[in-house]
């Protein structure tokens, strides 16, 4: 008898449990800018004249960004696709690696595809407040520190 | 006079010389299972022209500690017939997902169809060599086949 009473609120929050285990995260680009998320973080391409370029983030302080979850290394598509939205060309994860009391991201790649590359830095946590299923990420266009390295280099014969 | 002067130039040269020396890379030949490895190799074509690789270590046997889990991809043509540019190398973040460490990479087929993941350490067997390190490369156009046979059936 008691257990029978039990099997439809069982039931209901079995569905709730198991549908926030497949739910997405949704994530939201910050439309604040490098000072105003207290960010410290430098961006410098080595242009090698061979068709491909050295990208190197120095990042020194998350600011309002604290802890960081990801930061991701992006290319979307050149053209949109048949749904008006942009595929991924290339999308992962970089590993850090501490020099001094800064973390430093490396990556290496032809320079045509780091002309609609990005870099994402990415948080669960906004000025130290974490809100279920929902990531933000502040948006670093490479194509601005494309141009300061000098894009008159011309590739290597 | 000329002595004198040779032997705090060369100790000079001594110290200054092992800095500025650029380590040396070895790809191992041995197999996986010669090194002890256990890693799968997962490929997801969703056909948008753009696959999803997953790497799950689960032990890096001979080659602990591994420093890091690289994606490379060399250029389609040799430069002058002396070997390959990088079109892409970047070391990958790992994440732990119960007692393995998982990379994920979303690329253009095209891409993945040259890339090879490399693990790298400056370890083989627990012996350290200075300014040496030692790769062992997973080429991923095996596991693309893979895909492709499963999708078949």
């Amino acid at each position: 008898m008691f257990n029978r009473k039990l099997h439809l609120p069982l039931l209901a929050f079995s569905v709730i449990a198991l549908a926030a285990c497949f739910a997405w995260a949704e994530g939201f680009g910050l439309g604040e800018s490098k000072e105003e998320l207290e960010l410290k973080y430098d961006v410098k391409v080595t242009d090698h004249g061979t068709g491909r370029v050295t990208i190197v983030l120095t990042l020194e302080d998350e600011g309002r960004l604290t802890p960081l979850t990801d930061i991701q290394f992006g290319i979307p598509a050149e053209k949109p696709n048949e749904r008006g939205s942009y595929y991924s060309d290339l999308s992962v994860s970089l590993a850090t690696r501490k020099e001094g009391n800064k973390r430093v991201a490396r990556v290496h790649v032809l320079k045509e595809l780091a002309e609609r590359a990005e870099i994402h830095l990415s948080t669960r946590h906004l000025d130290g407040k974490a809100e279920p299923l929902t990531y933000y990420f502040h948006e670093i266009p490479i194509a601005k520190y494309l141009k300061e390295s000098g894009q008159s280099k011309k590739p290597a014969k | 006079m000329t002595s004198k002067r040779l032997v705090p130039a060369l100790l000079i040269l001594a110290v200054v010389l092992p800095g500025l020396a650029w380590a040396l890379g070895f790809e191992l030949g041995e197999s996986k299972e010669e090194l002890k490895l256990k890693y799968d190799v997962s490929v997801t074509d969703p056909k948008t022209g753009r696959v999803t690789i997953v790497v799950k270590i689960e032990d890096y046997g001979r080659l602990k500690p591994v420093y890091a889990v690289d994606l490379s991809i060399p250029a389609k043509e040799s430069h002058n017939g002396r070997g390959h540019y990088m079109d892409l190398v970047v070391s990958m973040a790992l994440q732990k997902e119960g007692d393995k460490d998982v990379a994920r990479v979303h690329i253009l087929r095209e891409l993945a169809e040259r890339a090879s993941i490399q693990l790298k350490t400056g370890h083989l067997d627990g012996k350290q060599s200075p300014l040496t390190w030692y790769s062992h490369s997973i080429p991923i156009a095996k596991y693309l086949k893979e895909s492709d046979e499963k999708d078949k059936k």
